[in-house]
């Protein structure tokens, strides 16, 4: 074995460490929303009762309360409360375990298109980071929706790779497939997602050239095709899928807001959220958060930086 | 990006293109404001930036001409590296974090208590509102194998949509010991017959309990 496969393993080892160590004990409680998520798997899972709207295919506002509406997330938390009760270990490692692949597909995407050593330093970097790990380990729809949006990026991304000796089936049918799928289920993520599938069918369209022609076809058949379950009630699925609970700048734009007119609380809001994400990409928070980086109780916290200070100087050279 | 535009490489963007688009959510908030959940897919393309700094780095040292320099930087940065590495897993491990669901744990340890002085009482717990979209888990969960059991003998009751008709009557026949609820205008809304009950306000919850 050569020093280069003995890292790899090493990093790999230690990722999975990561996502899994003391997994049912810390934190010793449900994070926030979970106890709301697992409802329908509880429901099921210890009762044996399904109800007639717990879990859907039809988009829905997907957010960290509802999320247990999701198929995908409620199987997720079914499986681990079926597999090992309602305890913290059952409702986090399932999604733990399936962010582990995701890693690997990264390792493996990255690496057709970057150096082993970049790549190897991307995961372990991305992995140890309390703002990936805390979604990630805590069993809700937010480290769900990370690790289905790495899978869904990474497919598309190895679309653009010529085959290099894969079978032809696999680079002509069963990637694109793959990649069109995973695209396509991201709605059923937290809602944030709902932007990416939008983003990479456009950029699949934009290079139907250097992907192909049958394989772009493919990647859009397959998208279609879980998409079609929208056609029961199409018009209330596109009118549901940028909703975000009704929280979004527009929807929010409609209500009465001290004599502003819908542009003018536009225009305030758009100005105060640029400025806030702004700060937070150029580090203006406050010195006591250099070395304590407040990422565990922080869901609601504006004005927080959830990567460590230092790190900000090598985010502006990247 | 500069190498994107100077060296034609539309590529070498598309990192920073994604971190725009995964700002998007944060961005767009009418009600609330960006914050981590909201900003959660900012993590993938922030880190792959930063591990790029970091790469980019390693190259320029290792192109230093001079064998000490070259090995010196590169050992420095690579500490550096390992440092963070180290930071970020201390800092996830070690922070201290705090269970905010007293109300619920409250309700369990007097549930658990009552159960003790009183073995044949019935108890029925109200936590929200609507009686199916919260079901109770964090009080299932805290409550254990022993809550279960007590509400698979029917000695504890949660209330739902589906046993809502059936307690109302047995709040009637007077067969509930006590009704316990986080949600007291509620309660009374749907069950008006729990006047008949004595109510008590706890600190962390109201309790209906027969005379």
């Amino acid at each position: 074995m050569n020093i280069h496969k003995l890292v790899t393993a090493a990093v790999f080892t230690l990722i999975f460490t990561l996502l899994v160590f003391h997994i049912g004990t810390y934190p010793a409680y449900f994070d926030d929303f979970l106890g709301n998520a697992v409802v329908q798997s509880v429901n099921l899972a210890l009762d044996g009762v399904k109800y007639p709207d717990d879990v859907t295919w039809l988009w829905t506002d997907m957010n960290q309360d509802w999320a247990g509406k999701s198929p995908i997330f409620f199987a997720v938390s079914f499986i681990g409360i079926k597999f090992f009760g309602l305890t913290l270990f059952g409702i986090r490692i399932v999604g733990a375990l399936l962010a582990f692949p995701a890693l690997i597909l990264t390792y493996f995407t990255l690496n057709k298109f970057r150096s082993k050593l970049f790549s190897l330093l991307f995961i372990t970097l991305l992995v140890s980071s309390p703002w990936y790990l805390s979604p990630t380990r805590s069993g809700g729809v937010v480290g769900l929706s990370l690790t289905m949006t790495l899978s869904a990026l990474c497919f598309t991304a190895l679309l653009f790779q010529p085959s290099a000796g894969a079978r032809k089936w696999v680079h002509g049918l069963l990637l694109p497939l793959i990649a069109g799928v995973s695209a396509a289920i991201l709605p059923y993520g937290y809602s944030i997602t709902r932007i990416i599938p939008i983003v990479l069918m456009i950029c699949v369209w934009i290079h139907i050239k250097r992907i192909g022609v049958k394989r772009v076809i493919i990647y859009t058949l397959a998208v279609l095709a879980v998409v079609s379950v929208q056609f029961t009630d199409f018009k209330h699925s596109i009118a549901i899928y940028f909703n975000g609970r009704g929280e979004t700048l527009f929807a929010a734009a409609k209500a009465e807001h001290d004599g502003l007119t819908p542009l003018g609380f536009i225009l305030t809001k758009l100005t105060s959220n640029i400025w806030i994400v702004a700060k937070y990409f150029l580090g203006l928070n406050k010195p006591a958060q250099f070395f304590d980086v407040p990422i565990a109780d922080s869901y609601w916290s504006v004005d927080m930086f959830y990567i460590p200070n230092f790190l900000r100087r090598f985010l502006s050279r990247g | 990006m500069y190498h994107g535009f100077v060296k034609k490489k539309p590529i070498r963007i598309v990192p920073v293109l994604f971190l725009g688009i995964a700002a998007l959510p944060g961005l767009l908030s009418g009600v609330g404001n960006p914050e981590q959940s909201r900003l959660a897919i900012v993590v993938l393309p922030l880190y792959y930036l930063i591990a790029y700094g970091f790469y980019n780095l390693f190259i320029i040292c290792r192109s230093r001409p001079q064998i000490i320099a070259r090995s010196a930087l590169t050992a420095l940065l690579g500490t550096a590296a390992l440092f963070t590495l180290a930071y970020q897993i201390h800092n996830f491990f070690s922070y201290n974090r705090i269970d905010r669901r007293e109300n619920i744990i409250a309700v369990k340890d007097y549930i658990s208590g009552g159960m003790t002085e009183n073995a044949d009482a019935v108890i029925a717990y109200h936590e929200f509102a609507n009686l199916r979209v919260y079901s109770y888990t964090i009080f299932r969960w805290l409550g254990g194998a022993d809550m279960e059991q007590n509400m698979k003998d029917g000695r504890v009751i949660l209330v739902r949509y589906s046993n809502e008709d059936k307690l109302r009557q047995m709040i009637k026949d007077r067969e509930l010991y006590v009704f316990i609820t986080q949600q007291d205008e509620v309660a009374i809304q749907i069950f008006p017959e729990l006047s008949g009950y004595v109510r008590e306000e706890w600190q962390h919850f109201t309790l209906y309990r027969r005379e």
